[in-house]
């Protein structure tokens, strides 16, 4: 388990899909676990193909102390008629690592489905699980995970979710002017890129 | 007790400081930033060259702004 020393704390790891649809709350969740002082990771951050899958999971998992599971995305392939079922087999691996790892019971997960009570259908195992709905809303989205890492970390500077959406309203203004300075189009720019782009723009604008 | 000189406000009203000192503070309730930590596809002084710039823009267009506007208010009121 390779952890980067203090950042265990202030590390959220972003299990989602990564379709074009869901890029909208994708970047809002992203940029709202910045400007509350944590930072967001992916397996989307991985660029070395020599790596296998499962194993990059592995190691974000167990590197943060948050994560943000969405199973809203769970549903039939049109091409195959099979569900998608990375979401949810991540979250039983974060599940089982706060369970079994005594240096990872302080683990906290925000689940996030489209519909109340819709995983108990396909996942009914969660029932327990307080579950919560972003209805495919960045501004929901956004409050939902601003109230959730204010609650879960005990941090009391977090801003709060309208706040945190104005600025990001604003961020999303000038990000078209941030990828033309780097003669760059959006579909180009990786998860890393994103988050640096979002972390600067915070730390020089954002909080001013 | 009387107030003595030194006690009492000066320039501002209590009311006024009080405000000043709230949005002071308002201002203090972000958390540091911390930067992300793995590799970006281009330089990250790119990127940060250029969110910087972008910034340092808008600043000024909106500095502009209330300048002209406060330069119209002005001639308003000269009429």
């Amino acid at each position: 388990m390779t952890t980067r020393r203090g950042g265990y704390h202030r590390t959220v790891f972003i299990n989602c899909p990564f379709d074009a649809d869901y890029l909208s709350i994708f970047e809002a969740i992203v940029f709202t676990i910045h400007i509350a002082g944590f930072r967001a990771r992916s397996a989307r951050e991985h660029l070395d193909s020599s790596e296998i899958r499962i194993e990059k999971i592995l190691e974000l998992i167990a590197a943060s102390r948050f994560s943000i599971h969405d199973l809203s995305r769970t549903t039939l392939d049109p091409v195959n008629a099979l569900p998608r079922f990375n979401m949810p087999l991540e979250l039983g691996i974060d599940l089982g690592c706060k369970a079994y790892h005594p240096k990872r019971a302080n683990k906290s997960i925000l689940i996030f489905d489209s519909e109340q009570y819709r995983f108990q259908k396909f996942v009914s195992d969660l029932g327990g699980q307080d579950i919560h709905q972003h209805g495919d809303d960045p501004r929901l989205a956004v409050t939902r995970v601003r109230s959730w890492l204010r609650a879960e970390s005990g941090h009391p500077d977090i801003p709060g979710g309208a706040a945190i959406y104005s600025h990001y309203e604003q961020f999303r203004r000038e990000l078209p002017d941030v990828y033309a300075k780097l003669k760059l189009d959006e579909s180009e720019i990786t998860f890393a890129d994103f988050s640096l782009a979002v972390a600067r723009w915070v730390d020089t604008r954002g909080t001013a | 007790m009387a107030k003595t000189e030194s006690s009492k406000p000066r320039g501002r009203s209590g009311a006024k400081r009080t405000a000043a000192k709230s949005q002071r503070s308002s201002k203090r309730k972000w958390p540091k930033v911390l930067y992300p930590l793995e590799p970006t596809s281009i330089p990250r002084e790119r990127i940060i060259a250029a969110v910087d710039k972008v910034i340092a823009e808008r600043k000024a267009a909106e500095k502009a702004e209330r300048l002209a506007a406060r330069k119209r208010a002005a001639a308003n009121r000269a009429r």
